[in-house]
């Protein structure tokens, strides 16, 4: 079953986890490599769970890609975190900031499992129906992955700060700069992909409800969350802003992007209101 | 009339502040921070919902400053206008300089004057140097002027030039995008049709109107049909439709969820539906093994064949808990309260909870659907679509394309040999430029 196989990605993940953190308290470089084998056979596993649920919906005739409701999208987004990391940043995914995705994706996927929500996989309403589904939600997600990451970054960026010796560049940890860099980059990357997903949605609701753009609280939010990382791409390009003030304008983009994923599905009625 | 020497600065000084990147970060906060309180304030209801949840002065506060409608408030427009203002005069104010930068690329020097990134050796046997490192070159970097100063050889490159138009092409997307919601919400039409099987429609009702709009032609409902999943709830569920012209059938088609259909200029989206008992239901009674049949019209009550009990059909539903069709029944025999269940088509009555003495089946019903369609003309979607799809290469250009600029100097050395020195700048894209450096280092070091 798909979430036996799921205990074992969060056990994965859980020690993916731990080894990073031993990682950077006692600056042991090797240990990130461990780390990394685990994520990478979690991400495995999380990958066949995502597909068995896939081919299951199919077996019970009412075929679906996983990504329908509040369940299954927890674990696409878990998904994509550790995929993003994997395949865009691994580099940087090591000591604190391994220790800190590592660490979500399990809890996103603990929370999945024992959070009590349904997990069954239910049929789609009509509405729901369309190719534009994959292509929505695996953008919406990959952004929110990669600016999940990003807050990492600037998060461990305002920590480091706020102590008053630098970081060592010689013991292999994550400096300044390099942290400061990948706010930068992974807010692109998170904003070219939830611009796509926004743009995907509203032709897939022009399609479905004759209307592009409705302010239901979702879009209203993802548009919310959209113009705080365009302010934040537009003092980091045009104002040339870096360091402890992107990386609170990070921190802010992120806490709008959760509440675009979680606030607004449970505390804003709308059309979107499926996923709870 | 007196020349004022102050009007221009103050023309000047408006058109900076227009033109600032401050006032753009500032109206995306701002316009982020109205956005919020719309979705925080529930909007669109009655005056006495927000006095009865805020209190009388928080109400008139919340009426007089629109916050109960703010995306159609007057100053939520006039931010969204100031946004766009904002965006025509950057543009206006900074394209030509980036045409400048495009068209007259090379300023050798300020090429002459880029930071040095690294050296390679090349023996002195190295036979036709420059040649070499210009195809080197040209194969990394591409093609580009060659500048001879004395005995120095300076190959002048640069890459990813035209990233330079990136964000105005995004600025042109957003304009587009706006203007076309603009001119969908002030030429857009928007109603409504709800038709049953078998009726024709040629008027819209349009939200907000008393009469109804007429269109110049008139749309017929041949069929409606639903299908369930096999646990209840509709898959999918469709209207065939025929558009007339001066009573001549003109074209046919189907009209499905996430399907819509065109028309004279309409689009037709398939919104709800309503099931209705179409006529009297069909019954099958039994008392203590004696069957009749029994029909019964929605909402009325019907004594049952034997004088003995009575039953109304209260509604009815295709398929009931995925159990199929089935229709719930007010039953009453003497005295007392009548009891109310299902019955269902396709279950023999020994399986429902039938208190009997009568115990029933149904035998047959006919549904009449009512299809609600949403019926839509908005000339800004291709305005808005437009802007999509001119957002992806303004991405493309603004934020994956590395500018870089290089020059590479090749210097006789003595009797050592060649001396190369790489010198370049890649603004805003560290790793592609370091990436590139790599390569071109790698190469160039291949060759001694």
């Amino acid at each position: 079953m798909y979430s036996q196989l799921i205990s074992w990605v969060v056990l994965l993940y859980f020690l993916a986890g731990l080894v990073y953190l031993l990682a950077a308290v006692f600056v042991q470089p090797r240990l990130n490599r461990i780390g990394l084998l685990f994520l990478w056979v979690g991400l495995g596993l999380h990958t066949l769970s995502l597909g068995w649920r896939w081919v299951d919906s199919y077996r019970l005739g009412i075929g679906h890609a996983p990504l329908s409701n509040f369940y299954e999208s927890l674990l696409f987004f878990a998904w994509s975190l550790v995929g993003v990391v994997l395949l865009g940043y691994r580099r940087q995914a090591r000591d604190y900031l391994g220790f800190l995705t590592a660490t979500l994706a399990c809890l996103l996927l603990a929370y999945a499992s024992f959070g009590g929500m349904a997990m069954e996989i239910n049929p789609l309403v009509p509405a729901l129906k369309s190719n534009w589904l994959v292509v929505h939600v695996i953008t919406c997600f990959l952004g929110y992955a990669a600016f999940t990451l990003g807050f990492g970054a600037a998060g461990l960026y305002l920590f480091q700060a706020r102590r008053p010796k630098p970081v060592q560049a010689a013991s292999g940890r994550i400096g300044h700069l390099e942290l400061d860099r990948l706010v930068y980059r992974t807010t692109l990357v998170g904003f070219f992909l939830l611009t796509l997903g926004i743009l995907t949605g509203a032709v897939w609701a022009e399609s479905a409800w004759g209307s592009y753009w409705s302010w239901d609280p979702k879009e209203t939010w993802s548009l919310i969350t959209w113009l705080i990382y365009a302010a934040l791409l537009h003092a980091r390009l045009v104002k040339g802003w870096y360091g402890k003030r992107i990386a609170v304008l990070a921190v802010v983009g992120f806490l709008a992007m959760l509440f675009t994923y979680f606030g607004v599905s449970f505390l804003l009625p709308g059309l979107h209101a499926y996923l709870t | 009339m007196t020349s004022s020497p102050i009007t221009p600065s103050i023309l000047q000084r408006s058109w900076k502040s227009l033109t600032s990147v401050r006032l753009a970060l500032i109206l995306l906060l701002v316009l982020a921070l109205a956005a919020l309180v719309g979705t925080i304030l529930p909007q669109d209801r009655v005056y006495g919902f927000y006095v009865e949840r805020f209190g009388p002065q928080f109400a008139w506060f919340i009426d007089r400053l629109g916050l109960d409608r703010v995306y159609r408030s007057p100053w939520f427009l006039a931010l969204i206008t100031l946004l766009v203002i904002n965006l025509v005069a950057c543009s206006l104010d900074r394209i030509p300089q980036a045409l400048r930068r495009l068209r007259h690329p090379l300023d050798p020097e300020r090429y002459l004057a880029l930071p040095e990134r690294g050296r390679v050796h090349w023996p002195a046997r190295m036979q036709e140097a420059p040649s070499v490192l210009e195809h080197d070159c040209n194969a990394i970097l591409g093609p580009g002027p060659r500048l001879e100063q004395g005995e120095t050889v300076w190959l002048l490159r640069s890459r990813g030039r035209v990233g330079v138009l990136g964000p105005y092409i995004i600025h042109l997307s957003i304009i587009l995008i706006i203007l076309g919601g603009m001119v969908g919400k002030l030429w857009g039409v928007r109603g409504h049709l709800h038709l049953v099987e078998g009726q024709t429609g040629g008027a819209l009702e349009v939200e907000g109107r008393e009469a109804e709009l007429p269109l110049d032609f008139a749309v017929r409902l041949d069929r409606f049909q639903v299908e369930f999943y096999p646990d209840g709830p509709p898959s999918e569920y469709r209207s065939d439709l025929s558009f007339l012209r001066d009573g001549r059938e003109v074209e046919k088609t189907v009209c499905r969820v996430n399907h819509p259909v065109e028309f004279g200029g309409f689009t037709f989206y398939q919104s709800t539906y309503q099931t209705a008992l179409g006529g009297p239901v069909r019954l099958e009674v039994d008392h203590q093994g004696h069957k009749t049949a029994v029909e019964a019209a929605p909402r009325q009550r019907v004594m049952l064949p034997d004088g003995n009990g009575a039953i109304m059909v209260v509604r009815a539903d295709g398929n009931l808990q995925g159990r199929g069709p089935a229709v719930q029944i007010a039953y009453l025999t003497g005295r007392g309260h009548p009891l109310i269940f299902w019955v269902f088509q396709n279950q023999p009555p020994e399986g429902d909870q039938q208190p009997g003495p009568h115990r029933f089946r149904l035998a047959g019903l006919d549904f009449r659907f009512t299809s609600g369609l949403l019926v839509k003309r908005d000339p800004g979607v291709g305005w808005v679509y437009a802007g999509f799809i001119l957002l992806l290469p303004g991405f493309w250009l603004a934020f994956f394309t590395p500018r870089q600029r290089w020059a590479v100097s090749l210097q006789p050395d003595g009797k050592k040999g060649w001396r190369l020195t790489l010198h370049g700048a890649g603004d805003r894209h560290r790793e592609a430029f370091s990436h590139r450096l790599e390569r071109l280092t790698a190469k160039l070091e291949e060759r001694a």
